[in-house]
């Protein structure tokens, strides 16, 4: 098992209810360009819009440096704000705490808030997971490590803007008031006492006086003396004692180590960890974790400490670092070896003495960059910008100014006190993070962002729509989108009156009543369409550089949006080649054919969702609880809704191969019969139109199906999947065929008694909204081959409508003309019209055999038992008779001969 | 089951291969996207003539394909290849003992690929793999620029093929056809749709009339309606993008006339455009009526150059940190940087740096009173033009003190040489100077602070790397791993120091070039087209079609003004 952090941030439920709505970070390292281009979008698709980044100094100094002029949202769409020391000891714990009204995340390890630390080293990482509503979720990590962050606020000195972001998003999370008292919590922490301690006291705890079997230790960092490991074999005087490293990322000087450890117990064995990955760039071992071993007991200690003094054998409060760990222990001993029997990394043993340090420990090269003077806090609102410093300054206050780095602007700056100051801001900021230094006589702070608390509360409250864009930016992001938007769908019971006045769906629907579809289901037209002199069409380079900021369209309705996500998913990507003097073929090539496999996948994947969803829709459609909270109007919104997403889907992945002709049809039946034929899927109970009948008026049904556009959604939907009939001729020879055609014409003939027999008669085309968004272009103009297509589908449904099967189509005008006669309706011109239609059809044996021996021409079914009898007489027919009913002919009763008889194929019992 | 909180191994965010990949500054695609508007309709990975009519063939033979129902998946892999691959045969016997044909698609490295089918079979497999690309060279290059020159049409559905127009997709489609009519392959394929294999003597057969070089094409049915579907005299007008290929071809032929039979694309076309001079000694002077559009097209030198100077830098502080065990911090790379051009210029203050340059090609050294004649004394016969400076890199790019020495001197003489045009900016420089990213107008208006403000070399050098390189880098890479998911990151950037990311040395390098000039590929489009020639030393003439297309372009654009 593996941890993927980046789709830990994401959620899943974002998209539906706001899911989490604040993140606070904790990190020694820090690389904000990082967060702002990965994480930023992530956290946005999981509904955080107040975050908080809490950093050491260094780490907060390194990205002032680094982001200077490439950050965006400092300040402005999250804070940024340095845990200030209270000693040499450095913030060095990292955390991600996810907070929601109803739910917690929680990311405790090793790894920093940069781009090796979350998505290139091998880290190790705890995930917890709370929601409010199940009783069984473990609440205790989350007030460990809530308690320790409200500390760092209560005690440490926090700037005003990191402190009102920090009870903004306390203020939407209840449950952390929950007073349960806790007890043997995941989540250490060294805020007061240090974790060698809590380690001892919980060994006492647990009886564990005995010596241990065995300590396993990961680090990279060590304490030169190697005092922190001492310290752990004393207390626990193990049998064997190991250290695990990446020889390519350590502190630690093996010739140094050894002479360090000579005279202490027992002997110290090394091992070499690296990656297995055989990649190109190498992926460092930068987890930290002390693995114990007792007779019938294992425990691990993982998270942001290293083998040092000042990670284990301090506290914060007494000097040493900040520490943030996991603990678990558990009855198994070998519970934990799965750590370093991982398929990702290789352990093999090495010579402690060859080991060569290749840098120093965080402690140790922690940089004075922080001056003893510098802006703790500085904001900006209301044109004016108010700062403080830590310190007063050394020299004189006289001509103090604040230097605004981007906009290259000195503000002058008045002194409100020692160490309070404002400025005016009267220019307009030429973007919209700013950062700024003071600068007084010869001394300069360093550079600090600008928080702008009006900008921040504005981003803090933004629509869950500009949540969604980071879902479209990616492949995998729109796959994920998808099946949120679809479950959405399923779980929506909660009918909104207002929906039809608001939806941008309905006003669009109505806008494009006259556009339309063009479908798979129609052939492609001739030669000569193909060869056109239209003028240029636009590029597909600009088509792609809109596509790839679609979230810029303000409609973003369900239904839409889900078109889009098709879109994304679908469309070809052609990048343009780098202009190089080579041309390098195979590389774009293989470049694109990847991209063009993980859409593969993707799309794969949702087809198999989708199918499964078709099925949990069959049932939901039955579930009479479920019916009876909500509506017809919503029902049949949401069928509106589906039925048009798998006609994109079909469409729009007609070229991937992943959903079938087969896949398609099954999802078809089960959207459609439970409506009014649910046994003909295999279903027991009531139909959802007979369940609705319970509370509502077939008028109020009626209506709800006409205003949800019903009729249409199932003329395009029944063409599309069902296609034309066959002729006769080809219909006698594909007897699934038939059974198909004359289950869906059963279908509709239900419907129409349900609903009226005119339920399916449609004078407009059908609204434009069920074509989605079919290509690129399509976001920028409106297609106008509707009408035809609407015509063409009206055509081909009412042949659903009017299906027979082939033996009745054959014999249509025969039988036609056994009723003239046998009601003595001697119409000569219409006698002469059908005798014309029979030798039309080349039936001329037959209309002879008939007016040799005119008798009543009747239907007749084969048993289960593959038996046949006469309807009139009930006599078996012959086998060679039989058999020739089988093939679609005329007979006459092998027995009385008094009536002509026809096979009729027999009605499936289900047609899935 | 094992307690999902337990402490697990965290997986990289980078799903996608580790890409090698290039222009890791991301600053190439200022000029690439301005060629493509100076030149639709050719890229830089096509500059074949004859692919322009062969796809055109392939797509309405399959227009007329009853079995494909003219649907695209039909149109996409098999159909598609089995034409493809009888091209790269037929091409690849027309030529058979000769250097590897330019610009064969799918042939592989240096024939690797198409040397082994050949070798190995006879017939030869028509279902060999050569690209993932469904759609082979079309869909990876050609579709774009087909559409561009009009002979191609996007889908009107999702589903079905592209469209042929009728003003030349249709008749191009045709002359190919008619070209090919009299081989055995075609006539094969007349009776079979599609054919499974070729032999070696179908293939040498259909290659005659099919290759792709000029030879061939020249004989071909197809060679005036390629040229006009290229310069299209039936277009008129000041924004229309056939306008400006026709011109953009004109000042491709307009520089191979004014070498007067001696020019060499390699060696010429840069230095012509940039310093406005073929070789020392050798001046271009485009002809009046394209004064402008040369001038565009010497903007697209002018930024290649100032990218090149960037990347030298780049690609100096990739060599030391390849080499550096431990990583290298901020302050080590300046120590660094310092230690290699040398205290005394480091800490000089920019502007004496700039008088200095000015000295160096015999002009008075003082940078405000010289910088306007700059541009005329520093020349191909000083050695330390920029052009010559590149050279000078190719020659040594694995040396980071020479990298680094071009780097700074590219740089600063650019901004000496082009100052002018920026402080009096027509419109044709702001249409390049302002383009994204890292704009030249912006690196200009950083030049100029930083001389107003006094700074010392090494300081200016500082900001270089801290804004335009390292930063760059890294938003670059960030980039393509959040569109793409691809790790393409080139440093290590923790707590502070730079390392190395790669397993070992040799893993990747700063390729030393400059980017591509499109006007390469439309000379190497002109030759197939039968306007230009190339003799046997390689150097390059207007053919009289050539000074013929030529004059009609120049009076078109005299009466079109």
């Amino acid at each position: 098992m593996t941890i993927d952090l980046l789709d830990c941030i994401r959620d899943n439920s974002a998209a539906r209810t706001g899911g989490f709505t604040g993140a606070i970070f904790l990190t020694y390292s820090l690389n904000l360009t990082f967060f702002e281009q990965i994480l930023a979008p992530a956290l946005d698709e999981a509904g955080c819009s107040n975050v908080l980044i809490l950093v050491d100094p260094d780490g907060y100094q390194q990205a002032v440096e680094m982001g200077i002029n490439s950050l965006r949202g400092v300040g402005v769409r999250y804070v940024c704000a340095p845990v200030l020391r209270r000693s040499h000891g450095i913030q060095h714990g990292k955390m991600l705490f996810m907070a929601g009204p109803d739910n917690g995340r929680l990311l405790v390890g090793s790894g920093n808030l940069t781009f090796h630390g979350y998505g290139h080293n091998l880290e190790l990482y705890s995930y917890f997971e709370y929601v409010s509503s199940n009783p069984s979720s473990d609440i205790s990590p989350f007030i460990v490590a809530w308690d320790l962050l409200e500390r760092l606020f209560v005690e440490g000195d926090m700037p005003v803007t990191a402190r009102q972001h920090f009870n903004t998003i306390q203020e939407k999370v209840a449950w952390l008031g929950n007073d349960t008292p806790i007890v043997d919590a995941n989540i250490w922490h060294n805020y007061d006492r240090s974790l060698i301690e809590q380690l001892k006291d919980w060994r006492l705890a647990h009886g564990l006086a005995e010596p241990s079997v065995g300590i396993q230790t990961i680090s990279p960092y060590y304490d030169k003396h190697l005092i922190a490991l001492k310290e752990i074999a004393s207390i626990t005087s193990p049998s064997s004692l190991q250290v695990h490293l990446d020889p390519a990322l350590t502190n630690l000087d093996g010739s140094k180590a050894v002479q360090e450890w000579q005279g202490s117990v027992p002997r110290l064995d090394a091992f070499e960890l690296r990656s297995r990955e055989q990649k190109k760039s190498r992926r460092h071992v930068h987890a930290k974790a002390i693995v114990g071993k007792e007779k019938n007991i294992s425990w691990v200690l993982t998270g942001s400490a290293n083998l040092s003094q000042s990670a284990l054998l301090s506290s914060w409060q007494s000097g040493g670092n900040l520490e943030v760990v996991t603990f678990f222990w558990s009855e198994n001993p070998a519970e934990f070896d799965y750590l370093l029997e991982n398929e990702l990394i290789d352990v093999r043993p090495i010579s402690l003495s060859n080991v060569v340090s290749t840098e120093d420990e965080p402690s140790e090269r922690l940089s004075s960059i922080f001056p003893e003077t510098f802006i703790v806090e500085l904001n900006l609102r209301g044109g004016r910008i108010e700062g403080r410093l830590s310190l007063p300054l050394p020299d004189s206050k006289a001509d103090s100014f604040l230097h605004l780095y981007r906009n290259n602007v000195d503000l002058p700056i008045h002194f409100i006190d020692n160490r309070n100051f404002e400025a005016k801001m009267d220019i307009v900021l030429k973007e919209n993070t700013e950062f700024a230094m003071l600068i007084s006589g010869n001394y300069l702070t360093p550079y600090r962002w600008i928080d702008q608390p009006e900008a921040l509360a504005r981003y803090g409250s933004r629509s869950y729509q500009s949540q969604i864009k980071g879902k479209l930016e990616t492949l995998q992001g729109a796959g994920r989108l998808f099946k949120e938007l679809m479950d959405f769908l399923l779980e929506r019971v909660d009918t909104y009156p207002e929906v039809e006045k608001h939806d941008p769906s309905l006003s669009r629907k109505k806008h494009h009543q006259r556009q339309d579809d063009d479908s798979r289901e129609i052939p492609a037209p001739g030669t000569e369409a193909f060869i056109t002199d239209e003028g240029l069409v636009q590029s597909i380079h600009w088509a792609l550089d809109y596509h790839q900021y679609p979230y810029d369209r303000s409609l973003l309705s369900l239904q839409d949006l889900l078109s889009l996500v098709l879109l994304r998913l679908t469309s070809e990507t052609r990048s343009d080649p780098v202009d190089g003097e080579q041309n390098d073929d195979e590389g774009e090539d293989d470049s694109q054919g990847d991209q063009e496999d993980e859409k593969v996948d993707i799309l794969q994947r949702l087809s198999d969702y989708l199918i499964r969803y078709c099925n949990r829709y069959a049932t939901h459609l039955m579930d009479q609880g479920f019916l009876k909270s909500t509506s017809p109007e919503l029902i049949f919104q949401n069928h509106y809704t589906l039925s048009k997403v798998l006609l994109e889907f079909d469409k729009k992945t007609k070229d991937f191969d992943v959903f079938s002709q087969n896949d398609m049809l099954r999802c078809f039946w089960n959207i459609w019969a439970p409506l009014v034929w649910p046994e003909i899927i295999g279903l027991e109970g009531d139909s959802t139109l007979q369940i609705f009948a319970k509370g509502f008026s077939t008028e109020q049904i009626k209506l709800a199906w006409q205003t949800a556009g019903l009729s249409d959604v199932a003329m395009i939907t029944f063409t599309h999947v069902l296609g034309q009939p066959a002729s006769w001729q080809s219909g006698l020879w594909q007897p699934q065929s038939v059974e198909t055609f004359m289950v869906a014409r059963g279908l509709l003939d239900r419907f129409k008694k349900k609903l009226g027999s005119s339920i399916f008669v449609s004078e407009l085309p059908a609204s434009g909204s069920l074509i989605g968004i079919q290509t690129v272009n399509d976001l920028f103009s409106s297609s106008s081959s509707g009408l035809s297509f609407f015509e063409h589908s009206r055509k081909v449904f009412q042949h659903i409508e009017r299906y027979h099967p082939p033996v009745e189509e054959k014999y249509f005008s025969l039988i036609g003309l056994y009723l003239l006669e046998k009601n003595n309706y001697h119409d000569k011109s219409k006698m002469e019209k059908l005798i014309s239609e029979i030798r039309e059809q080349e039936l001329t044996k037959d209309l002879e055999a008939y007016q040799s021996n005119p008798r009543p021409i009747l239907a007749t079914v084969i048993t289960d038992d593959d038996e046949i009898y006469c309807p009139k007489c009930g006599a078996e027919q012959a086998e060679g008779a039989g058999l020739s009913l089988q093939r679609g002919n005329l007979v006459l009763c092998t027995y009385a001969k008094d009536v002509w008889i026809y096979l009729r194929p027999r009605l499936p019992k289900r047609i899935i | 089951m094992t307690n999902p909180s337990f402490p697990q191994w965290t997986t990289k965010i980078a799903k996608g291969k580790d890409v090698v990949g290039e222009d890791m500054l991301g600053i190439e695609g200022a000029a690439q996207s301005y060629q493509q508007a100076l030149i639709p309709g050719i890229i830089s990975t096509t500059d074949r003539a004859r692919y322009y009519s062969f796809y055109a063939w392939v797509l309405y033979r399959f227009i007329n394909f009853q079995r494909g129902k003219r649907l695209l998946k039909n149109f996409r892999g098999k159909y598609f290849k089995r034409h493809e691959v009888a091209l790269i045969l037929g091409a690849y016997s027309h030529h058979l003992g000769e250097e590897p044909l330019r610009g064969l698609i799918g042939a592989g490295t240096n024939y690797n690929k198409v040397s082994l089918w050949w070798d190995e079979n006879n017939p030869v497999s028509l279902d060999v793999g050569y690209f993932k690309n469904k759609l082979g060279g079309f869909g990876q290059y050609y579709f774009t620029v087909m559409q561009a020159l009009e002979i191609v049409l996007d889908s009107e559905q999702p589903s079905w093929v592209y469209r042929l127009t009728k003003s030349y997709g249709e008749p191009l489609a045709k002359a190919f056809e008619r070209s090919i009519s009299n081989t055995t392959y075609f006539k094969k394929l007349s009776t079979s749709d599609e054919l499974e294999s070729l032999t070696h003597k179908d293939s040498v057969n259909y290659g005659k009339a099919a290759c792709i070089c000029a030879d061939a094409l020249n004989k071909g049915d197809d060679l005036p309606l390629l040229r006009d579907a290229f310069f299209r005299f039936d277009q008129v007008g000041s924004d229309n993008p056939h306008v400006f290929r026709r011109l953009s071809l004109a000042v491709a032929m307009d520089l191979v006339r004014g070498a007067k039979g001696k020019f060499d694309r390699d060696l010429m076309l840069r230095p012509a455009l940039y310093l406005g001079e073929y070789s020392s000694g050798l001046n271009y002077k485009p002809l009046p009526e394209l004064d402008d559009w040369a001038l565009r097209w010497k903007m697209v030198s002018i930024r290649h150059q100032y990218t090149f100077g960037l990347q030298a830098l780049w690609g100096a502080f990739i060599l030391k940190l390849r080499d550096a065990i431990g990583g290298i911090s901020f302050a080590e790379l300046m120590q660094w940087l310092r230690s290699s051009i040398g205290a005394d210029i480091f800490d000089k203050p920019l502007s004496k740096y700039l008088d200095a340059r000015c000295g160096d090609v015999s002009l008075k050294a003082n940078w405000q009173k010289s910088y306007r004649e700059f541009s005329v004394a520093c020349r191909q016969s000083s050695q330390n033009d920029e052009y010559s400076l590149y050279l000078l890199a190719r020659s040594h790019r694995e040396d980071p003190d020479v990298l680094l020495r071009v780097g700074i001197q590219t740089l600063t003489q650019h901004y000496l040489r082009f100052l002018p045009l920026y402080q009096n900016p027509t419109g044709v420089w702001m249409e390049m100077a302002k383009r994204e990213r890292l704009p030249l107008i912006s690196y200009y208006q950083f030049v100029g602070e930083s001389l107003s403000s006094d700074l010392v070399l090494g300081n200016w050098l500082e900001a270089i790397y801290r804004d335009f390189i390292l930063g760059q880098h890294e938003f670059i890479a960030l980039q393509k791993l959040r569109y793409q998911n691809y790790d393409t990151f080139k440093f290590y950037h923790r707590e502070g120091r730079f390392y190395w990311p790669f397993r070992t040395p040799k893993q990747w390098r700063e390729p030393i070039r400059l980017a591509g000039n499109r006007l390469r590929n439309a000379l190497s489009i002109l030759t197939d087209l039968g306007l230009v020639e190339e003799d046997s030393l390689r150097q390059l003439s207007l053919t009289k079609d050539g000074r013929e297309y030529l004059t009609r372009t120049i009076e078109l654009r005299s009466h079109d003004n």
